[in-house]
């Protein structure tokens, strides 16, 4: 029988026994995120409900020479809350007060673990709201939001996470305490610290109170969508819409395979012999929108629409955008697993890449349904495959792969939204140059000199490398990643 | 006593290649090279008596690649926006920013240059997708992409906003672009009492008479809010509506004045109001909770009777922004610090000194209160300049640099 970690009582003495974590069959949780193809087991996880505890347990991890993996909800999809290394994970979820509203000044601080849509729910009937919208809202931390700069439905009008945060506090691996911005004022003096931070991963430190922007509900929508009969002419109507300088509050896309899927798990009513169904919203000023709709309709007829609806009835409304959101559940009726990428290509290179991206599915005889939001150019192909299959499992890595290669080819990024993790840290040497990669390492160890916290993720590291198939990481002096 | 004398060189440069010269021949003599811009040259610490003095200019009109069907343009940061906005006219779009036209992207950027229009479109750090700059060791770093969204790697293109020159020299930057509106509906309102602007500020931007940017100033013994509503003429007409609807239910606020005009030429309306700064011996940049806008203005203006008519200002209400300051005496700066002392101590407020008169540096400190993330600030420079060589000491406060 081995003994417990002696890290375990030091932690339980700063949050009690209630506060950790540490029986293997608990674990289990915490041993992937979303991304279910790389695990890695925490020797504990402690849930501190303070920035003093934070800091303390920082601070006891590591002493005992571990490492320091920040968690907020879990919803991440690329292995960046997983300890791949002997390490704790410090989840930010029971640090859920909403200390604030300042509807004058329009701003919320929140601790790290508040829900993304609990606030807004708090703040129902005032006419503000937090506005990034991402799929896991429901769930996901506005920390963990920060953490990853989630986007969502609404950020090619509203912006993603980072427009939305004025301030924060934040604990680095030392233990101490950093307020950066924390005035509910809406700006400051120096280099823009919450901007680096937001999309960082957690690996310069964990991220405990925001200083979040509230911005305008939205209150007057037009929804239309358009059924076509190649991905390209609806790719197409989107980078049309998107020269024609509209900016709609989303547009969404969906290509045949996935209609079908979404259509057999919940019955919409959506056409099952379409090749692709583009979803999009405008909001504003309620007079305008009316005449913003006609030009819109008018793109989609000059690509070939099939079948144009507008939809004003906010039920149908609802559901239109249920549909969307549940498209990744209605994954697990036809998959075992699936692999969500998440690149971001220039608008008008889409029609182009929906076709390779089929291409390259062809190539390793696997199903690629793609649901994403078109109107950033954040594409979304969802690689099926069944994880106890190791041959399938290393396709649909070699095929992600060649995915994210092609977006970098074509002027994109391997992650518009989820964040690098450890999934696709092997891509960051072909996206970035030698010296951009360099100087991102130098941040990261100004904060961390130790390589604590959250090594080998987001930022390749010189000391780990995490070879996503092995249970745990792979410690090389020198680093492969 | 000895006075040291300055040695100034001035050094141009137009290319990547040029700057990484520069560095590595800054770091081979041990010189710093200072970049203040031409609007700020005041703002901050002054530079070490020994430097190269840096301008940046651009090949052309700057735009290094416009990808138009994108949305995106990639454009030189020497260039200035003036150019830009220019060239970006021939497909009919636009950098929506406030800022001068013969300001360089670079320094639009490391200064956080904003106005009113960052309340629809957002300020530098909202419209920044890449940018690519010269590190202290020489190195080209080219974080971000040109993409809308984009989380891989660290966001050092949003850290480099408002750095004032002190982590890199920037040399290139992509930009979301806008459509040019059709019309830009100008109307001025008179508001009885600049207070009550705090009251009703939130509920205004949440209804449709929420404008695409606001000023708020005091003119001729009246106080006036300057509103700007972008779109078709159909568009602009409705809120101009619905703005009529709101102030009838408001009561203290009249229409004084409508007029449509174009973006080109409401921008350089707005720009032509804001050129007193340019000239100005003394300018402060403050920025204080947006409910209390009106409230320090009136209190500006109460104050301004002390500094015979000389002190003008005018606020963007919408994010707390007021600017202030004239051709003032050294002694009247003095009191007008003073006085904004006062104000942030007794509310969250933030005062950086863009201007301020000869004889009052050594008494005035550029910036109040210090950030509290001086310690990161340090860290950060020390990692990105270790030699020390752009800008030193003009914010962050070294605790060592080779000169």
């Amino acid at each position: 029988m081995s003994h417990p970690h002696p890290v375990i009582a030091d932690l339980q003495s700063i949050v009690g026994p209630k506060g950790i974590v540490s029986d293997r069959q608990e674990l289990l949780v915490y041993e992937c995120d979303g991304f279910p193809i790389a695990k890695g087991m925490p020797v504990a996880v402690v849930f501190p409900t303070t920035t003093e505890q934070v800091s303390q347990c920082m601070k006891t991890i590591a002493r005992h020479g571990l490492a320091i993996v920040p968690r907020g909800s879990g919803t991440g999809l690329a292995g960046g809350c997983v300890a791949f290394e002997p390490g704790v994970i410090v989840s930010t979820s029971r640090m859920t007060v909403i200390e604030k509203i300042d509807i004058a000044n329009r701003y919320a601080v929140v601790q790290a673990g508040v829900r993304n849509l609990a606030l807004t729910d708090q703040l129902a009937g005032t006419g503000l709201h937090f506005s990034p919208d991402p799929s896991s809202q429901r769930a996901a931390s506005i920390g963990g939001n920060a953490a990853t700069n989630a986007g969502g439905i609404n950020t090619l009008k509203h912006g993603v996470t980072s427009n939305h945060i004025l301030g924060m506090e934040v604990v680095l691996t030392d233990g101490s305490i950093i307020n950066t911005r924390t005035t509910g004022l809406y700006d400051g003096i120096g280099p823009d610290i919450p901007g680096l931070f937001c999309g960082s991963e957690g690996v310069l430190g964990v991220i405990t109170r925001l200083w979040c922007r509230l911005v305008d509900k939205p209150k007057h929508f037009r929804t239309i969508y358009g059924v076509f009969e190649s991905t390209f002419d609806a790719c197409k109507t989107v980078a049309d819409v998107v020269a024609s300088g509209i900016v709609p509050t989303s547009m969404e896309m969906m290509d045949g395979a996935m209609i079908r899927v979404v259509e057999d798990a919940f019955h919409y009513g959506f056409p099952t012999d379409a090749q692709a169904l583009l979803l999009l919203e405008i909001d504003g000023v309620n007079q305008i929108l009316d005449e913003q709709l006609e030009d819109i309709i008018k793109l989609f007829n000059a690509n070939n629409a099939r079948d144009v609806k507008q939809c004003s009835d906010p039920v149908r409304r609802a559901e239109l955008w249920s549909a969307r959101k549940r498209a990744f559940g209605a994954i697990g009726r036809i998959s075992r697993s699936y692999c969500t990428q998440d690149a971001c290509i220039p608008r008008s290179k889409l029609p182009e890449a929906m076709d390779v991206i089929a291409g390259i599915g062809r190539k390793y005889g696997l199903k690629i349904p793609n649901v994403f939001h078109a109107g950033d150019g954040n594409i979304h192909p969802i690689l099926l495959f069944d994880e106890d299959k190791p041959e399938e499992v290393q396709k649909t890595l070699q095929a992600s792969e060649e995915i994210l290669e092609y977006c970098i080819s074509i002027g994109g990024t391997i992650t518009g939204e989820h964040g690098v993790g450890v999934e696709k840290l092997p891509l960051m040497r072909k996206l970035f140059p030698p010296d951009t990669i360099k100087a991102f390492q130098e941040i990261k160890n100004s904060f961390d000199p130790d390589q604590l916290i959250n090594d080998a993720k987001n930022v390749p590291s010189e000391k780990l490398y995490v070879e996503l198939l092995k249970p745990m990481a792979t410690n090389m002096a020198g680093g492969a990643g | 006593m000895t006075t040291t004398q300055a040695n100034i060189t001035p050094i141009t440069a137009q290319t990547p290649q040029a700057l990484q010269d520069l560095v590595q021949q800054a770091i081979a003599s041990r010189t710093p090279i200072v970049d203040y811009g031409i609007a700020h040259r005041g703002l901050g610490n002054p530079p070490p008596a020994n430097h190269y003095l840096l301008t940046q200019s651009a090949q052309g009109p700057g735009i290094l690649d416009h990808y138009d069907r994108d949305m995106t343009v990639r454009v030189a940061a020497g260039a200035t926006f003036g150019q830009i906005q220019q060239a970006l006219k021939a497909t009919n779009q636009c950098i929506p920013l406030d800022a001068d036209d013969d300001l360089t992207i670079g320094e639009i950027i490391t200064t956080n240059t904003y106005g009113p229009l960052r309340l629809t479109y957002g300020g530098p750090r909202d419209l920044l997708l890449g940018l690519h700059y010269i590190d202290g060791l020489g190195r080209n770093i080219q974080p971000g992409g040109r993409t809308v969204k984009n989380v891989a790697g660290l966001d050092i293109t949003r850290l480099m906003v408002g750095s004032l020159g002190e982590l890199g020299i920037i040399h290139q930057a992509t930009f979301r672009t806008y459509a040019i509106p059709e019309q830009v509906l100008a109307v001025e309102l008179s508001i009885d009492n600049p207070e009550r602007l705090g009251s009703f500020l939130t509920d205004w931007i949440i209804t449709d008479a929420r404008p695409a940017g606001m000023t708020l100033d005091h003119d001729n013994g009246q106080w006036i809010i300057r509103l700007a509503y972008h779109g078709k003429a159909t568009a602009c007409n409705s809120q101009l509506g619905s703005l009529q609807s709101m102030i009838e239910k408001l009561g203290g606020l009249q229409v004084l004045g409508t007029s449509p005009q174009t973006y080109e030429s409401y921008g350089q309306q707005m720009q032509a109001r804001r050129s007193w700064q340019r000239s100005a011996s003394a300018l402060i940049k403050l920025v204080v909770q947006p409910a209390s806008t009106g409230q320090m203005m009136k209190q500006i203006q109460a104050f301004a009777s002390k500094l015979e008519g000389k002190l003008k200002s005018w606020a963007s209400p919408a994010h707390g922004l007021i600017y202030l300051g004239g051709d003032l005496s050294s002694s009247q700066a003095l009191e007008l610090e003073g006085f904004i002392r006062q104000i942030i101590t007794q509310q969250s407020a933030i005062r950086s000194w863009i201007a301020r008169p000869a004889g009052s540096e050594s008494q005035i400190a550029p910036f109040d209160p210090i950030p509290s993330e001086m310690p990161l600030f340090q860290r950060l420079k020390n990692t990105m300049d270790p030699h020390g060589l752009f800008n030193p000491g003009r914010c962050i406060v070294q605790e060592q640099h080779q000169q």
